[in-house]
């Protein structure tokens, strides 16, 4: 156990069960309440939000999330953050975003690395592989190498093959390693 | 041999993080409470270390024993680092603390035993069971007149420690780290130094805890805890052997033991991914003179100088190619274990250093979703090399925002190197020995009295720095530990005692 898992389980001497997902708290019962919450959640140091805290932050708030990740002058890791969020919303709007977000060269690139792992949990294998295979081209090294493992852990039997193919394509091979030993790994 | 570039001295003017333009202040005025920042009284330098030389391990989990980089105790060095040698998990061994001692730090690292146990708990009608990762941790201490300083053997520790002689909360496999003082009550008792003599150590694990539980007579603490035999041709549970080292660190000449002020050096290591495709705006090379990392060094020493704290030599190094390969595009924090990314990174602090290793990564875990991690609370001062020496930092922020002048106050909401600065400011209270205030869940706060705590009662949902910067009993929230960052509400505050704390470690010349 490190100091991340520690600090949930803070109480434990010897050994115990891991503690239960605490239930989801209520909804903010105002707007400044609301806003207090989002930034706990993008604020978090050590370890992301739980799915149901998320999911607690009520009505508008991927509204809210949406304008942050939108926000060029936000720092980028917070913006990474709220694309996270929306995606454990989910919602047409979220699906959009992400998309949208995931399709844009020039992003810095921690919020297109979650726009892309966002879109991965948010989309259906077909609809991913189309939206993330023209990544697998993109600019930046780093941004070919996300979307490649994304595309592996979700959407093999689609992408395995357009993986290979960009990997074939001389100096693509080593950041395209685990991606690859994923599609090895489900036989696609 | 590498370039160094002295550094100008971090302004006093800086002490004061911005108050963001445009925000209600949301805390006043309610103040909370801070220790005054020290005026250093040289600039820290900066350097370039180059590429660390560790060698590839290919696929093998790196679990080596090292080292401190303190001077061993001898007739000549009354303090320092006392090597106990291997040591069987129950075996109670002896060392010496002589007079003038400011704290005692004892060290744990595996040699031989069980990685992980089948555990369960039974409470009332019901049995829970799970399979835990063997943690190293000090089984009991005892002071020279036989008081018991700390034990481990028991099911379940305090919400709140400040009463107790020794906080520990930190359980971690591989390499265990246990400090003392570190609580309110010690603070007060060692103010003077640590009592000399003859104290000892039960060295433990979580296997001996299971051999306890499972052995004719257990422990009442340990009712309702057993554990599943090890698998063939695992170490038996009351077989588990560990090397065990104790730092000792010298009082100060006069007045309080533990000096009022202190130097420490640091050594941030940069992983990036590999060119033509880097993501970070330094290398090793460019860092001790480029305005991100000047910018982030700059906010990184008013940030500890408040612990008493000065910067001496700021290292800057850069991962080996395999490292950057391998970690370069990020950093999973996903598994906790020994043999996972974040503790085999840590393996890369070189060892023989009296550094506290930072390491700088694009990302942290899925969705960018962590700011930062550390080995162990406190980590294994002056023993670099090991799975908990050191903390990862993200560094997506690095150079990004928009930054004051240089001299500026800092700027947490638009400057990203400022940002980068405050995690690795937080990561670094955690290696030096500093718990969080208060818990997400506001029912566990650190042992320290001096410090505001957030009750549940202050929030709906997990306690949020703006919930907890309204009054002494809903506070902390501007703290440098807190466990959660708000650009709008931290301020990097910390008070007398995490001072104090901080500057126990073996880490602090």
């Amino acid at each position: 156990m490190t100091a991340l898992s520690l600090l949930v389980c803070a109480a434990l001497a010897a050994p115990r069960p891991p503690a239960p997902e605490p239930a989801e708290p209520p909804p903010p019962a105002t707007a400044a309440e609301q806003a207090e919450r989002i930034q706990a959640a993008l604020g978090r140091i050590h370890g992301s939000p739980a799915p149901a805290t998320w999911r607690s932050l009520g009505p508008g708030a991927d509204e809210a999330l949406l304008k942050v990740a939108a926000d060029g002058a936000a720092l980028p890791r917070r913006r990474a953050l709220a694309l996270t969020g929306l995606s454990h919303l989910g919602g047409a709007r979220a699906e959009a975003a992400l998309t949208s977000f995931a399709a844009q060269e020039g992003l810095p690139f921690a919020v297109r690395a979650a726009a892309l792992e966002g879109a991965g949990r948010l989309l259906a294998p077909a609809a991913l592989h189309r939206a993330l295979s023209p990544v697998l081209a993109a600019r930046r090294p780093a941004d070919r190498t996300v979307a490649a493992e994304v595309l592996a852990e979700r959407a093999p039997a689609e992408s395995c093959g357009a993986i290979r193919a960009r990997a074939a394509l001389r100096g693509e091979r080593p950041g395209l390693a685990r991606a690859l030993s994923r599609c090895g790994a489900s036989g696609r | 041999m590498h370039e160094a570039v002295p550094r100008r001295l971090a302004l006093p003017i800086l002490a004061t993080l911005a108050a963001c333009p445009g925000a209600d202040p949301p805390f006043p005025p309610y103040e909370e409470p801070r220790a005054p920042a020290v005026r250093c009284p040289s600039a820290p330098v900066l350097v370039n270390g180059g590429t660390n030389p560790a060698p590839d391990p290919g696929a093998t989990c790196v679990q080596a024993v090292r080292d401190s980089a303190l001077p061993a105790v001898s007739a000549s060095a009354t303090h320092g680092w006392i090597d106990l040698g291997e040591r069987t998990v129950g075996e109670v061994v002896p060392f010496p603390v002589p007079p003038g001692t400011a704290s005692i730090t004892v060290i744990e690292q595996v040699v031989d035993a069980a990685a992980r146990m089948t555990i369960h708990f039974a409470s009332g009608s019901t049995t829970q069971t799970f399979i835990e990762e063997n943690a190293a941790v000090v089984a009991e201490l005892r002071d020279p007149a036989g008081f018991l300083v700390f034990t481990d053997i028991r099911l379940g520790g305090p919400s709140d420690g400040s009463a107790t002689p020794l906080f520990f909360e930190s359980y971690a496999a591989v390499t265990g780290t246990l400090s003392y003082p570190n609580t309110s009550a010690a603070l007060e008792v060692a103010a003077s130094g640590v009592a000399a003599g003859d104290w000892t150590v039960r060295v433990g694990d979580y296997g001996y805890e299971c051999a306890l539980a499972g052995s004719p007579d257990p422990p009442a603490a340990l009712a309702g805890f057993s554990c599943d035999p090890p698998g063939a041709g695992v170490t038996p549970f009351a077989q588990g052997r560990y090397r065990v080292f104790v730092l000792t660190r010298p009082a100060a000449p006069t007045g309080s033991a533990i000096p009022a002020t202190g130097t420490l050096d640091v050594a941030f290591h940069l992983v990036d991914a590999l060119a033509p495709g880097q993501l970070m705006p330094v290398d090793a090379a460019s860092a001790p003179t480029h305005a991100a990392t000047l910018r982030m060094v700059d906010a990184y020493a008013v940030l500890l100088s408040q612990a008493g704290l000065c910067l001496g030599t700021v290292t800057f190094l850069d991962a080996p190619d395999w490292a950057r390969s391998r970690f370069g595009t990020g950093v999973s924090d996903a598994d906790g274990s020994a043999c996972g990314e974040f503790s085999q990174l840590l393996t890369l602090s070189v060892p023989g250093q009296r550094t506290l290793d930072l390491f700088l990564v694009p990302r942290i875990g899925s969705g960018s979703a962590t700011l930062g991690i550390d080995g162990t609370i406190p980590g294994p001062a002056t023993v670099n090399g090991t799975v908990a020496s050191g903390a990862m930092v993200s560094a997506a922020n690095l150079g990004a925002g928009t930054c004051p002048a240089a001299g500026g106050p800092v700027d947490v909401l638009r400057c990203g190197s400022d940002e980068v600065a405050y995690i690795a400011a937080h990561e670094s209270g955690h290696y030096l020995g500093l718990y969080h205030l208060t818990e997400h869940d506001g029912r566990h706060w650190d042992p320290l009295t001096g410090t505001p705590s957030c009750r549940t009662s202050c929030s709906s949902a997990e306690v949020s720095p703006a919930a907890c910067a309204r009054s002494t009993t809903c506070g902390g929230g501007p703290n440098l530990m807190f466990w959660s960052f708000d650009p709008l509400v931290s301020r990097g505050y910390l008070t007398a005692e995490q001072g104090q704390v901080a500057r126990t470690s073996p880490l602090v010349r």
